[in-house]
C-alpha cells in the first residue's frame, strides 16, 4: 500500500462569510505529482493555507504523514512541513544562496557558521542538480529559474513532506519550465510529494500523476493518468473565442506601425519584429531574458546600441512614459491590478487619468465626463459611479485598465504577460478586451514567458530565445507546435 | 444617470479622507464650544480675530506640508526655510534694499531650496527624511550665516508697508495675514483637486509605477510638490519677518512638526495618495484652538505640547489601522 502524506476529508471552509471550499476530499501519496487545475480562483488560497498551516476549519479533517492535525473540534494553529513556491520568492533577497538554504531554516542550530563549508555543501547539491549558480551570490541577483530551484533544494534540505508548486509558469519561460519540470520528476522518484497548480490542463497532463479539477470551491474531477485526455476535459472547461469580426481591415499595403529593425540593447541581439494596425502579435521569450530590456526600450530608460525602432515612417525615441504616451505607445504591465490602477481614486478618476494628456487640457471639464459616461455607460454601467474602487470585481478592474487605455486610444499596446494569474473565466474577459482594443484600431503586442491564451488572441507568434527571434509563426502555423499551451 | 452626479452632498461624503474631515471637523466644534464654557472670552471677537491670525501660518506651511505628504514624502526642511525666508528678508531689508525686491529675492531662494529638495528625493532617490533633513541643517545654517550669526536690527519705517501687508493691515476688517491663507489654500486646493497636476500628486503618491505607466513625470511632480513646500514656507518666514520687525535666526523653529500636525490631524495621509486641503485647514484650526483655549484654561506649555503630540500619534495611527485594514484586492 502507498504511503500516504496528505490528506483532506470533507473539508469545507469559510472565509469572511463566503464559503470558499465544499467538501473537499483529497489525497497525495509519497513520490506523487498530483495536479490542480483552477478553473477560477474561489478556494485556492484557502486550500494553499490549510495544507501548510492547521489554522480553524468549519468541517473536515486534515491528515499529514497519516497523522490528524486539524479538525473542525481541534484548538490552536500549528504548521505542516509544506513549502509552497510561488510568483513572491520566500527568500532573502540581501543574504547569500548559502544562508538562505542552510542558515535561514528551522532547526539551524549552529551559532557560528562557516561560510566555507555551507558553500561547498550547496556548491555540491547544485552540481548534483545541473546549476551553476555561485552560492555566494545574492538572491536578488538570481534569475527566474535559479531562484525556483534554490527553492526547491531549500524545501528538500528542510526535510519537508510536500511541495506545492503554484503557477510557477508564470516565473519560467518555456524552456525554464521543462528543465525545472525534470527536477522536480527526479525529487519526485526520491520520495518527495508535490502539489502542482495551474491553470492550464495541458500544462498539468504530461507531467502530473493524476490532477484534480477545482471550481468554485468544489472537486469537480479528479482525472487518473490514463484519463487525461482533451476529451475527458472539455465539458468541464471554457475555450477562449476570438471575435475574428470585429478586427478592422488590417491594412497589409500601409506596411507595420511598430517595427523593430535589428535593435541591440544589453540583452537583445538583433531583435527584428513588426507589427501592424489592428494586429494582435506575441512575443514568446523563451528564457525569460529580454522582456525587461523591450520595456526600457519603449520607455527611454534604455537606448538601442544598434538598430532602429521605426512607429510608423519615423525613428522612435523616447525619454520617458510620459514620451511614450505621447508616441501612441502605451503599456499594460504583468499584474495590472497592482501595477496599473490607483486605488486612492474613484472610477472616474481612474479611467479620465490619461484624457488630460490626449486633450492636452490643464482640466478636465464636467461635459467631457458627462460626455465619457454616456458613450461608456452602456458597457461599464453603474460601477462608473464608485468612489471605492477597492471594492469592485476583477472584472470591472480589468475593464477599468483597458477601457482607459481605450479612451486614450494608442497606437500601439504593450501587453505584459496579460494572463498572468488569471484564472480560465478572467482569462476569456481579458481576452474579450483585447478584442475590443483591436476594433478600435489599438495593434497589441503581447509579452510573453508562456503562452497561455496568448495564441487565442495573437495573429502571429515570434519565438525569442537568447535575445533574438528564433522563429515567426502565422497564426495556422503555430497551432500543432503549441499545442499544450494553446488552450 | 443625472440623478446620481446631482447629489453633491453624497458625492462630497465619498471623496477619500472626506470622513476623517467630518470627524475632526466635529471635534473642532467640540473643542470650541468646551473652551468657551470653561471661558467665555474665548469667542470674543479680538480672541476670534487673534486666533485666526495665529492659524494663518500653521495653514500655510499645512498646505506645503499636505502636498509633499499625498505624493508620500515628507519635508522636514519646512521650519528652518521659514527662518531662513525671515532672516535673508530682514537682513536684505535692513542693508537698505526695496521691501519688495526682498521679498522677490527670498521667495527665490526659498524656491531653490525646494528645488534642491526635490531633487534629492525623486532624481537621486535619497529618503525625504534624510534628503530633507539636510536641507533642514543648510537652511538653518543659511539663516545664521547670513548676517552674521546676530538676528538682524529692526527693519524699519521704510518696511512698514510690507509689515502692513504681511501682519499688521487689514482688509474687510479681516488681517491679512488670513486673507493671504485664504488667498494660498484657495489657489493650491483648486491646483490638487481641479487640475492635471493636481491628479498626478495624487498618483504619485497613490502608486508611482501606475502613475509612470500613465505617463506622469515623477520627478518634476515631486520636484513641484517641494517647491509648493518651500514657497509656502518662504511666505510664513516674510510673516515672521513682518510681525517681529527683525528677523530672528530661530525663527519657524519646530514649524515642521506643527505643519505635519495640521496636514494629519486634517486627514492627509502620511502613506501618501489619500488628503484634502480642506482637512489641513481643519487640522490647523484645531492645532490654533488647542493652543488658545489652553492657554485660556491655565494650561502650561508642556501640556499643550503633549495633548497635540498625542493627538498627531492618534490621528496617524488612525490612518495607519483604516487603511492596512481596508480590504485589498488581490493583486
Amino acid at each position: 500500500m502507498r504511503e500516504e502524506v496528505f490528506r483532506m476529508s470533507g473539508v469545507t471552509q469559510e472565509n469572511s462569510g463566503i464559503q470558499t471550499l465544499h467538501n473537499i476530499n483529497l489525497n497525495i501519496f509519497k513520490g506523487e505529482i498530483l495536479g490542480l487545475a483552477a478553473l477560477d480562483d474561489l478556494g485556492l488560497d484557502d486550500l494553499v493555507s490549510l495544507m501548510c498551516r492547521n489554522q480553524p476549519i468549519k468541517y473536515g479533517k486534515v491528515y499529514f504523514k497519516e497523522k490528524l492535525v486539524n479538525s473542525g473540534t481541534k484548538q490552536g494553529v500549528t504548521t505542516n512541513k509544506v513549502y509552497v513556491i510561488e510568483k513572491e520568492s520566500k527568500l532573502v533577497p540581501g543574504l547569500s544562496v548559502a544562508d538562505n538554504v542552510f542558515v535561514l531554516r528551522s532547526g539551524f542550530k549552529k551559532y557560528l557558521i562557516q561560510p566555507a563549508v555551507l558553500c561547498a555543501q550547496v556548491e555540491k547539491h547544485l552540481r548534483e542538480l545541473g546549476v551553476s549558480v555561485s552560492p555566494r551570490a545574492l538572491c536578488e541577483e538570481l534569475t527566474g529559474y535559479e531562484r525556483c530551484v534554490i527553492e526547491l533544494l531549500k524545501a528538500v534540505l528542510q526535510g519537508v513532506g510536500l511541495v506545492v508548486l503554484r503557477e510557477i509558469s508564470d516565473i519560467l519561460g518555456r524552456a525554464d519550465l521543462e528543465k525545472f519540470q525534470k527536477i522536480v520528476s527526479d525529487y519526485a522518484k526520491e520520495g518527495i510529494s508535490f502539489l502542482y497548480i495551474c491553470s492550464h490542463h495541458e500544462e498539468a497532463f504530461p507531467f502530473c500523476h493524476r490532477m484534480l479539477l477545482l471550481e468554485d470551491g468544489y472537486l469537480v474531477k479528479v482525472f487518473e493518468k490514463d484519463e487525461m485526455t482533451d476529451e475527458n476535459i472539455e465539458p468541464y472547461i471554457i475555450k477562449i473565442k476570438r471575435k475574428r469580426e470585429a478586427q478592422p481591415e488590417k491594412e497589409e499595403d500601409s506596411g507595420s506601425i511598430l517595427a523593430f529593425r535589428k535593435v541591440k540593447g544589453t540583452r537583445i541581439r538583433n531583435l527584428s519584429f513588426e507589427v501592424k494596425k489592428g494586429e494582435c502579435i506575441t512575443l514568446l521569450d523563451n528564457d525569460n531574458y529580454i522582456l525587461q530590456e523591450i520595456l526600457d526600450l519603449l520607455m527611454g530608460a534604455q537606448q538601442a546600441e544598434a538598430g532602429k525602432i521605426l512607429l510608423g515612417n519615423q525613428v522612435y525615441t523616447c525619454r520617458s512614459g510620459a514620451d511614450a504616451l505621447d508616441h501612441g505607445v502605451s503599456i499594460v504591465r504583468e499584474n495590472p491590478l497592482k501595477t496599473m490602477l490607483f486605488y486612492e481614486m474613484s472610477y472616474m478618476e481612474n479611467l479620465l487619468f490619461l484624457v488630460d494628456r490626449k486633450l492636452n487640457k490643464t482640466m478636465i471639464l464636467k461635459k467631457i465626463q458627462r460626455s465619457v459616461i454616456n458613450e461608456f455607460f452602456p458597457v461599464l454601467g453603474e460601477v462608473m459611479y464608485t468612489r471605492n474602487i477597492d471594492t469592485l470585481s476583477l472584472e470591472d478592474l480589468y475593464n477599468l485598465i483597458y477601457y482607459r487605455v481605450i479612451l486614450y486610444k494608442p497606437k500601439v499596446l504593450f501587453c505584459v504577460q496579460p494572463f498572468s494569474g488569471a484564472d480560465m473565466y478572467l482569462r476569456k474577459h481579458i481576452a474579450k478586451l483585447m478584442d475590443e482594443c483591436r476594433a478600435q484600431g489599438i495593434s497589441i503586442v503581447i509579452l510573453a514567458v508562456r503562452l497561455s491564451d496568448t495564441l487565442r488572441v495573437s495573429d502571429r507568434l515570434y519565438v525569442i530565445e537568447h535575445g533574438q527571434v528564433q522563429k515567426e509563426y502565422k497564426q495556422d502555423e503555430y497551432q500543432t507546435e503549441f499545442r499544450w499551451q494553446n488552450k | 444617470m443625472e440623478k446620481k452626479e446631482n447629489n453633491v452632498f453624497k458625492n462630497i461624503l465619498a471623496i477619500r479622507g472626506m470622513g476623517q474631515v467630518m470627524t475632526v471637523t466635529c471635534g473642532l466644534i467640540v473643542l470650541c464650544i468646551a473652551f468657551g464654557i470653561l471661558n467665555p472670552s474665548f469667542f470674543s471677537g479680538r480672541n476670534v480675530e487673534n486666533l485666526l491670525r495665529q492659524i494663518a501660518p500653521i495653514l500655510i506651511i499645512g498646505i506645503g506640508q499636505s502636498y509633499v505628504l499625498i505624493t508620500g514624502n515628507i519635508d522636514l526642511s519646512i521650519g528652518s526655510v521659514v527662518g531662513m525666508s525671515c532672516m535673508i528678508s530682514a537682513t536684505l531689508m535692513t542693508k537698505g534694499m526695496n521691501p519688495w525686491l526682498s521679498l522677490l529675492v527670498t521667495v527665490v531662494v526659498c524656491v531653490i531650496t525646494g528645488i534642491l529638495n526635490g531633487l534629492l528625493v525623486a532624481q537621486y532617490k535619497l529618503p525625504p527624511f534624510i534628503a530633507t533633513l539636510g536641507t533642514m541643517m543648510v537652511a538653518r545654517g543659511v539663516a545664521q550665516i547670513v548676517n552674521n550669526n546676530y538676528n538682524t536690527d529692526a527693519i524699519g519705517d521704510a518696511a512698514k508697508g510690507f509689515r502692513d501687508f504681511f501682519y499688521y493691515g487689514k482688509t474687510i476688517g479681516v488681517y491679512n495675514t488670513v486673507w493671504i491663507a485664504i488667498v494660498l489654500f484657495l489657489i493650491f486646493n483648486f491646483l490638487l483637486s481641479r487640475t492635471r497636476t493636481g491628479r498626478h500628486i495624487y498618483a504619485v503618491g497613490s502608486n508611482v509605477d501606475a502613475a509612470k505607466l500613465s505617463g506622469v513625470n515623477v520627478v518634476t511632480t515631486t520636484i513641484k510638490v517641494y517647491i509648493v513646500s518651500a514657497f509656502c514656507a518662504g511666505v510664513v518666514g516674510l510673516i515672521t519677518c513682518a510681525t517681529a520687525g527683525m528677523g530672528t535666526m530661530d525663527a519657524g523653529n519646530m514649524y515642521e512638526m506643527y505643519a505635519v500636525a495640521a496636514s494629519v490631524i486634517g486627514g492627509v495621509s502620511t502613506l501618501g495618495g489619500i488628503g484634502i486641503l480642506g482637512g489641513t485647514v481643519v487640522g490647523a484650526m484645531i492645532w490654533g484652538v488647542l493652543q488658545n483655549g489652553l492657554q485660556f484654561a491655565g494650561a502650561p506649555v508642556a501640556i499643550r505640547n503633549i495633548v497635540i503630540g498625542v493627538i498627531v500619534v492618534v490621528s496617524v495611527l488612525l490612518d495607519v489601522l483604516i487603511r492596512t485594514r481596508a480590504p485589498k484586492k488581490k493583486v
